[in-house]
């Protein structure tokens, strides 16, 4: 978008939002400021924005909380001062989704989750949950698919936050054995040549998990996916090509879907203790194509420094939100070691591997465990490797 | 009175000694002034007036603006196309503010979403227009990313810290969203970024073993049952305190750890009711029950 379209919107001018901010007069605020937390709930109650006062999708309980929730960060950012000189402005926003989009008219979606549903209620029963706790669960089969696609698809990433995390909280609350065990947590990040960490971390839990002498000693790794909470929603957004089959699904770019990954994605990097496995897939040809665009080979070739930059751990909801999770683990001694199974693809064909491991006492900060990690790859990969890249 | 064009050629026959910046007043030009001034101001940058990119705000906008300015920095003496590159800073970073900022200041993306966001605003000069988000952001996970890569971009996580301590302790306090721990830490922050971590007083720290006697409450925390255990605490030293009040608060807000808000009311008191306040009208009944528990005790 250029600067032109931004100033004439021709998709959707956002609408001024409902905020606390907007309704509360100087001398309020200050009021409000200074107030206990119950009373700074009581105070911005009043103005329910229409799109959250909507329908009370579990007997309106859910919907209070969620108001407070989001009147409770208002009044947690202080002054509530109202606009950024130079921070705000039009904005134009393509409506992938309406505000009537029903969940259950996206039929895949809703098919992926009641499969899901079934999935982590066998589980449930498997891992020593009682009839009651089944009964709570099944309960909530509709109710959650409910609250999850409405927030998905009807609400702000804010609201979305404050429905997904009651979400979780429920679960948790129904079954609180969700974590790993020591030394059985595993992340993961990344494709290349033809595989993914994704798969790659599956495969080893899978394995640890049949491993005799780990079922005799009741030690679980899992992943993310592999979590209760993980399971339910997985692939149940999803982005198709075709727009026909698209209609079926929630999009996961486009709604809030990825809020809820980041969440439950941070509360289960939160349970690590003990060894920590990432499975860091990392394709350096998509990096190196874009090193030099517009110049010849030569001088592409000759760009030796920032090739090098090219051969580290670039950015993702791996590296910027789980890693810091794991170094703050670290520094506490709760997580002794990460070890980084490495798969570095150079070039087409040319796929290195390696599991160093990165000792708890080496770590203070997430910068620190990137740049060991960096490291990592370093020894793995050189700019010689990458150069085939550049033809 | 002087034509446009006459005022901008007056303006031009001047040089960088006597007149560093070039200043026009266009009140009252039409279009085809603003096209006429244009023409000569880019005919004076083509044979070197470095002034020239910094007052083209003034008779163009919009992609014209742009367009001129990236001529100029591919076809245009050096000095010319360092200054078109200050001027195309600009212009990215006004950008950068009016689409991100609103989105920012209500947190409207995810986490991963957000880091991006903020380090696309301070790769490109922005930090001022993240620190004034973060003083006016409605979103407390927003806030928290925002200081995450200020501090990152800083480069204070290079600094030798163990997060018990000194600087890692604030960096530790400011995770807490909760107001009664932010609010100070912010201010602290604030100094901080007017001067330097030593200048501060904070002392570079070494790695090293956790306390053993912070340990042990730290594991109360995590995994204890019934009242606090006052020997724990009594083998504490005030910093250590102080460490293991951050330590509750924090696992108690970022790591659903109910037992937190206990220690929280027992080391923090009523400095940090509105943590209790919080737990207390939690949803998860551990929490409530906890947040009542504390406020009780402190009553």
């Amino acid at each position: 978008m250029n600067r032109d379209q931004a100033a004439k919107p021709v998709t959707k001018q956002e609408p001024a939002r409902p905020s606390a901010e907007s309704f509360l007069p100087l001398q309020m605020k200050h009021e409000i400021a200074e107030a206990s937390y119950p009373k700074q709930v009581q105070m911005l109650t009043p103005p329910v924005p229409a799109q959250m006062g909507g329908p009370a999708w579990d007997g309106g309980e859910e919907t209070t909380v969620q108001m407070q929730a989001v009147q409770y960060h208002l009044a947690m950012s202080g002054t509530l001062s109202g606009t950024i000189p130079g921070t705000t402005g039009s904005l134009s926003v393509t409506p992938v989704l309406q505000p009537t989009d029903d969940p259950n008219n996206f039929t895949g979606s809703k098919g992926a989750y009641e499969t899901n549903f079934d999935t982590v209620k066998g589980n449930i029963s498997q891992r020593g949950g009682t009839p009651d706790q089944v009964s709570n669960f099944n309960g909530k089969k509709g109710v959650w698919y409910s609250r999850w696609g409405v927030a998905a698809l009807q609400t702000d990433a804010d609201a979305a936050k404050g429905e997904f995390e009651t979400i979780r909280q429920d679960l948790v609350a129904i079954f609180p054995d969700d974590s790993p065990s020591s030394g059985g947590g595993h992340l993961y990040t990344g494709y290349a040549g033809g595989g993914s960490g994704r798969q790659r971390a599956e495969a080893m839990a899978t394995t640890e998990n049949a491993n005799p002498t780990n079922q005799a000693a009741g030690l679980t790794h899992r992943t993310l996916e592999r979590t209760l909470v993980g399971n339910l929603f997985d692939g149940v957004a999803q982005n198709k090509r075709d727009p026909n089959e698209q209609k079926l699904w929630i999009p996961y770019n486009g709604s809030q879907a990825s809020q809820w990954w980041s969440q439950v994605s941070a509360a289960y990097a939160n349970t690590f203790v003990g060894e920590v496995h990432a499975h860091v897939d990392i394709g350096l040809p998509y990096y190196v194509s874009k090193v030099g665009q517009g110049k010849t080979t030569p001088e592409r070739q000759a760009m030796t420094a920032e090739l090098q930059d090219c051969i580290k751990l670039h950015p993702s909801v791996f590296r910027d939100d789980e890693l810091p999770r794991v170094a703050t683990l670290m520094g506490e001694g709760k997580v002794t070691q990460l070890t980084v199974h490495l798969r570095v693809e150079c070039a087409p064909g040319n796929i290195k591997t390696a599991s160093p491991s990165i000792p708890g006492t080496s770590v203070a900060n997430a910068a620190q465990l990137v740049d060991l990690i960096n490291a990592q790859v370093r020894s793995q990969a050189s700019v010689a490797d990458i150069l085939p890249n550049i033809t | 009175m002087n034509q446009p064009l006459d005022v901008v050629r007056a303006a031009l026959s001047t040089t960088p000694r006597e007149r560093e910046y070039l200043e026009l007043d266009t009140t009252g030009w039409s279009d085809s002034d603003k096209a006429l001034a244009c023409a000569e101001l880019v005919s004076a940058a083509k044979t070197g007036d470095w002034r020239v990119p910094a007052v083209l705000w003034t008779v163009l906008g919009g992609s014209k603006l742009e367009n001129t300015l990236k001529d100029l920095l591919n076809a245009a003496p050096p000095r010319v196309r360092v200054e078109a590159g200050w001027e195309l800073l600009r212009l990215l970073q006004d950008s950068f503010k009016v689409q991100l900022g609103d989105i920012l200041r209500r947190g409207q993306l995810d986490r991963h979403g957000l880091i991006r966001a903020f380090d696309l605003l301070l790769a490109s000069g922005g930090e001022h227009a993240v620190l004034d988000l973060i003083e006016h952001m409605t979103s407390e996970d927003a806030r928290t990313a925002a200081i995450e890569r200020l501090w990152s971009w800083r480069r204070y996580d290079q600094y030798p810290s163990v997060w018990w301590r000194d600087l890692g302790l604030l960096k530790r306090t400011l995770e807490i969203p909760n107001p009664s721990f932010r609010r100070p830490a912010l201010k602290r922050l604030g100094a901080l970024l007017q001067s330097s971590p030593a200048i501060e007083g904070y002392a570079p720290v070494a790695p090293q073993a956790i306390p053993a006697a912070l340990l042990a409450a730290m594991q109360d925390v995590d995994k204890g049952r019934g009242p606090i255990p006052e020997p724990l605490l009594a083998a504490l030293g005030e910093a250590e305190k102080q460490a293991l009040l951050i330590y509750a608060a924090d696992v108690a807000r970022n790591r659903d750890v109910p037992r937190g808000v206990l220690y929280v009311g027992r080391l923090g008191g009523t400095e940090h009711r509105d943590l209790l306040e919080w737990a207390a009208a939690h949803r998860v009944p551990a929490f409530a029950q906890a947040g009542a528990q504390a406020l009780s005790e402190l009553d």
